[in-house]
């Protein structure tokens, strides 16, 4: 088990493709982020991995899936990211 | 010397072993003939004619638990008069109740469904109507077939258009060094026969297609996504949710998996449905990400589970363990009180399993929901492309011009005086593996990332060889010839930016290292 993000930080999983981008399985980011901002964070972090892996990616918080483009075109502000949640970017493995 | 390398003496032992076998079955015969030949005459005598409809078979065993069992069974249960398995349709009810009792019968011998039998048998009974499409034979296919065989599901088929190749043989496990170059499909279900010969196993020696997909489904009541590729994947849901089956999907790549139940329970008319692939994954990823056995690599153990996980969620679709007073056809039992969830192995991680609660259904899915724009007919003529959709995401098709042969880089190298840079723009871990001698590495993941630094690391290759000056002609290879290309694309769009780099980059190498082999140096290895 990784060890419990630093306070105020919210622990971020990647996998597959996303892991091989990012070159590591996890990564802490500060919290509270609303989710919609999540993937500008990342491509400042990781630039070119929206386009890469990101826009074909299933993203959880807290082991349930979230919809991160619904999130975005809402007018109110939707899902936030709160400290010590656990948020995984999940892309589809297609291999067998 | 031991009698294993003293041949005379190891085919004695041989012979004396196979010669007691076969007294053993000779008096078996023997036994089973004086049977059958007294039941025949009680018979005859009884109507003065052969019954046709009632041959008694010589029984393994005195009649015991597994016959009353049945008996009851079919009392309990109304069976269905047509066979799923299409060989029995035309019998009597008293033959096919009898066909059903000894297939039956030989599965409890099996005990290939003890633990089901617990759910009185029905469960088993349910096995031996279902029919299951592996579509795609190879590291998922493989193992969730042979259990598949093994519980006694009573049609299995097997879809696969490829051919075994020795690259395969470490997760592929139905396959054999016998069975290399040829057909998957069958080397699986010799494998399988000799597993579990009663099973009826249904040959498809190709590739899913989508004019026949839909078709082809209809004749099965669960179909196991076992392919390879983003294109197939997507084909396999739209494909099921328009025969109105459900599907078991999983994937492999390198130490993860990914396991979902799709369409469960099945759309029809009066119900909605289960979610689809579309609805967890609405946008392909891009192609130059996607990476497939063969290349990204796989753990055979990691894919080994996500098949035999495969296996499991057929089993628990086909029979489940509630719903025990009534028999019903797999596809109408198989109501899943489960929440809608993508279970993720991840080998090295821990916890290794996490399962993420899904959404279901996406509202405005074209393929699962009210509003669905993929139909039959849109799949047959072919108006929507598999290809095209998945290349959707994807950069713009390479148009680098300047590409050359491996026989003319051959030349390159040949020339007596030209110096010239080649880079291998694989990954690290594979340029260790092998590498053509002078190439340089720098992976095409890197230079997608940060470029500049690539270009420093270029010119300071450049200034640290004596021999290469600027302006050096510049070269790309890979394993195939796909990243090269990739790579001499952003290159280019890099000079644009920073035209005093200090190579010129002349093209990459069509083919790659494979190409290298084949033209140039059989000696160079395959890997």
């Amino acid at each position: 088990m990784p060890a419990k993000p630093p306070p105020n930080h919210f622990r971020l999983l990647y996998f597959a493709s996303a892991a091989s981008f990012a070159r590591k399985s996890s990564d802490t980011f500060p919290a509270p982020l609303p989710l919609a901002e999540l993937f500008g964070v990342l491509e400042k972090r990781y630039p070119g991995m929206t386009k890469a892996v990101l826009n074909s990616c299933a993203v959880t918080v807290n082991l349930d899936y979230v919809d991160v483009e619904e999130d975005g075109g809402k007018e109110k502000a939707g899902v936030v990211i709160n400290a010590e949640d656990e948020v995984a970017i999940i892309p589809p493995v297609s291999s067998g | 010397m031991h009698p294993s390398k003293n041949p005379v003496k190891r085919l004695r032992a041989q012979i004396a072993s196979l010669e007691g076998i076969l007294a053993d079955l000779k008096t078996q015969l023997t036994d089973a003939e004086a049977y059958y030949n007294q039941t025949a005459s009680a018979q005859s005598n009884n109507n003065g004619r052969l019954q046709s409809q009632a041959p008694s078979y010589p029984p393994a065993q005195p009649v015991g638990y597994a016959e009353k069992a049945f008996e009851t069974l079919v009392d309990r249960l109304e069976l269905p008069q047509k066979d799923r398995m299409g060989r029995s349709w035309e019998l009597t009810p008293e033959e096919h109740k009898r066909d059903w009792s000894e297939r039956w019968a030989q599965l409890s011998e099996r005990k290939s469904a003890a633990f089901l039998l617990r759910d009185s048998g029905t469960g088993q009974l349910r096995l031996l109507n279902a029919s299951v499409l592996v579509v795609g034979v190879g590291g998922l296919g493989c193992p969730a077939a042979t259990y598949l065989a093994g519980v006694g599901v009573g049609k299995i088929g097997l879809m696969d258009g490829d051919t075994v190749e020795l690259s395969n043989l470490h997760r592929q496990l139905l396959h054999t060094e016998k069975w290399l170059g040829l057909g998957k499909v069958d080397s699986a279900v010799e494998s399988l026969m000799d597993r579990n010969s009663e099973i009826h196993y249904v040959a498809h020696n190709y590739n899913l297609d989508q004019n026949i997909a839909v078709e082809t489904m209809r004749n099965y009541d669960l179909i196991l996504d076992c392919t390879d590729r983003p294109s197939t994947r997507y084909l396999v849901s739209d494909a099921a949710v328009l025969a109105g089956k459900p599907v078991v999907t999983a994937s492999a790549l390198c130490t993860e998996g990914q396991l979902m139940v799709l369409n469960n329970p099945p759309r029809s008319h009066n119900n909605p449905g289960g979610f689809c692939y579309r609805c967890v994954f609405p946008k392909p990823p891009p192609e130059n990400t996607v990476l497939s056995c063969g290349e990204g690599g796989i753990l055979g153990p990691v894919v080994g589970v996500m098949g035999v996980l495969m296996a499991m969620e057929a089993l628990k679709i086909i029979a489940p363990l509630y719903r025990k007073d009534e028999y019903q056809y797999p596809t109408e039992a198989c109501y899943d009180p489960t929440p809608p969830s993508l279970l993720l192995y991840s080998a090295y991680n821990n916890p290794p399993f996490r399962s993420v609660k899904l959404r279901g259904k996406r509202k405005e899915c074209p393929s699962c929901s009210d509003t669905a724009t993929i139909t039959e007919e849109s799949l047959k003529s072919a108006s929507l492309n598999y290809s095209t959709f998945c290349a959707s995401t994807s950069p713009a098709a390479p148009t680098n011009r300047n590409r050359i042969s491996a026989k003319e880089y051959s030349k390159v190298r040949q020339a007596p005086a030209s110096p010239h840079l080649l880079v291998d723009v694989r990954e690290k871990v594979q340029f260790d593996i092998c590498h053509l001698k002078g190439s340089i590495n720098l992976p095409y993941s890197d230079l997608s990332r940060d470029p500049e630094a690539c270009i420093d690391m270029l010119d300071h290759t450049v200034d640290g060889n004596p021999d290469i000056v600027d302006g050096v002609s510049m070269y790309f290879i890979c394993r195939y010839g796909n990243d090269s290309q990739l790579a001499a694309n952003r290159f280019m769009e890099l000079e644009k930016v920073r035209p005093q780099a200090r190579c010129d980059l002349r093209g990459d190498i069509a083919g790659g290292l494979r190409a290298w082999r084949e033209e140039v140096d059989a000696g160079f290895p395959e890997y």
